[in-house]
């Protein structure tokens, strides 16, 4: 029953220890692994402890379902795991959604890195207008009203 | 809490992976978020134009097109994706894709809905030419018209879907696929 635990490092010092299925998914960790052999403590400098927490939720709660019967997860499985992974994702401001986004793809999980992207998109910008997605993302306008009337202008085609 | 902009501080890189996910209209948009965005939309790599997205008129659609288009930089197009349901919109997509003959698209798709298009869409000759470089090609409820196929070829044609398409003749066909040379998936139904 021993299964490998894999001992992961943040950026401020806290240590995870997983099972080694869960550290896997990200493509990047067996790069590390092979590089620092010596120790079995992966340092990762980009990910502090409450984001690392986060990737860690998501790889447990994917890692079963991957495990699940063999490759041919059921659809109610499926359908689970994609609620989870919505219910997952409203729960996290934007200050973890981002930088969530930052270590999906510096730790390279494809999966959460395509989930976060796609909440961004969807929830953030998708539909709605310039003034409702500067005030969603707090992006600060720096041009002055004439300056945006103007590029308005010359582009209008895209703003009928 | 203070607000913080994060999406402006992200890498390029992931900002395009996150517009590519959008409709070209929400995408062009962000042009005018702020300095920063101004040419951000111009190297996204997937463009999807759908003709009901915010239900514009045929007319702001085409020349939307056209306009971004032409504008676009991105030298390589993973994909490019037409949801049609106006005929008229058809009419124009040679325009479209003459502007894409010197960049490198890899995915195309055109699908048009039948139960708004009572007559077949036609697609334009020059779209065989427009699209040298393609690996996929998928096209939905249209009609392919008759062309010199002596005259070019389709060296990177992977995957090829062609569901409810009509075209001119059995030799038609042969000679299409005689001209892919690397097929390995064909769709025809």
């Amino acid at each position: 029953m021993s299964k490998k635990n894999i001992v992961l490092k943040s950026s401020n010092g806290i240590i995870f220890e997983v099972e080694e299925a869960v550290a896997l998914q990200s493509e990047t960790i067996p790069y590390m692994i092979e590089d620092d052999c010596a120790n079995d403590t992966i340092p990762l400098a980009n990910v502090t402890g409450d984001i690392l927490a986060l990737v860690i939720e998501y790889c447990k709660k994917h890692v079963v379902v991957a495990d699940g019967d063999g490759g041919g997860s059921s659809s109610s499985s499926q359908e689970d795991l994609k609620n989870w992974d919505a219910q997952f994702m409203n729960d996290l401001d934007q200050s973890k959604i981002f930088n969530l986004l930052l270590a999906a793809d510096f730790l390279n999980i494809k999966t959460l890195f395509d989930l976060t992207c796609q909440f961004v998109a969807d929830t953030m910008i998708k539909g709605k207008s310039v003034e409702e997605v500067r005030r969603t993302l707090n992006i600060e306008k720096d041009y002055t009203s004439e300056e945006e009337a103007k590029a308005r202008q010359e582009n209008e085609w895209a703003f009928k | 809490m203070p607000r913080i902009d994060w999406i402006s501080e992200l890498p390029e890189e992931l900002l395009l992976r996150i517009l590519s996910l959008l409709p070209a209209r929400d995408v062009v948009a962000t042009m005018v978020l702020s300095k920063r965005w101004q040419f951000v939309w111009m190297h996204v790599p997937r463009l999807v134009y759908d003709d009901t997205y915010q239900g514009i008129e045929h007319e702001s659609f085409s020349r939307f097109v056209e306009r971004s288009l032409l504008l676009h930089e991105a030298p390589v197009l993973e994909l490019l994706h037409f949801k049609l349901r106006k005929s008229s919109n058809v009419v124009d997509i040679g325009l479209w894709t003459r502007s894409l003959s010197r960049r490198h698209v890899s995915k195309l798709v055109i699908e048009v809905d039948s139960s708004s298009c009572t007559a077949p869409a036609i697609l334009p000759r020059s779209l065989y030419t427009a699209c040298g470089m393609l690996v996929t090609l998928k096209l939905n409820n249209a009609v392919l018209v008759d062309f010199d196929s002596s005259s070019f070829s389709f060296p990177s044609l992977k995957s090829l879907s062609l569901v409810s398409v009509e075209y001119p003749n059995q030799e038609f066909v042969d000679s299409l696929l005689s001209r892919c040379h690397v097929l390995e998936d064909l769709d025809v139904e």
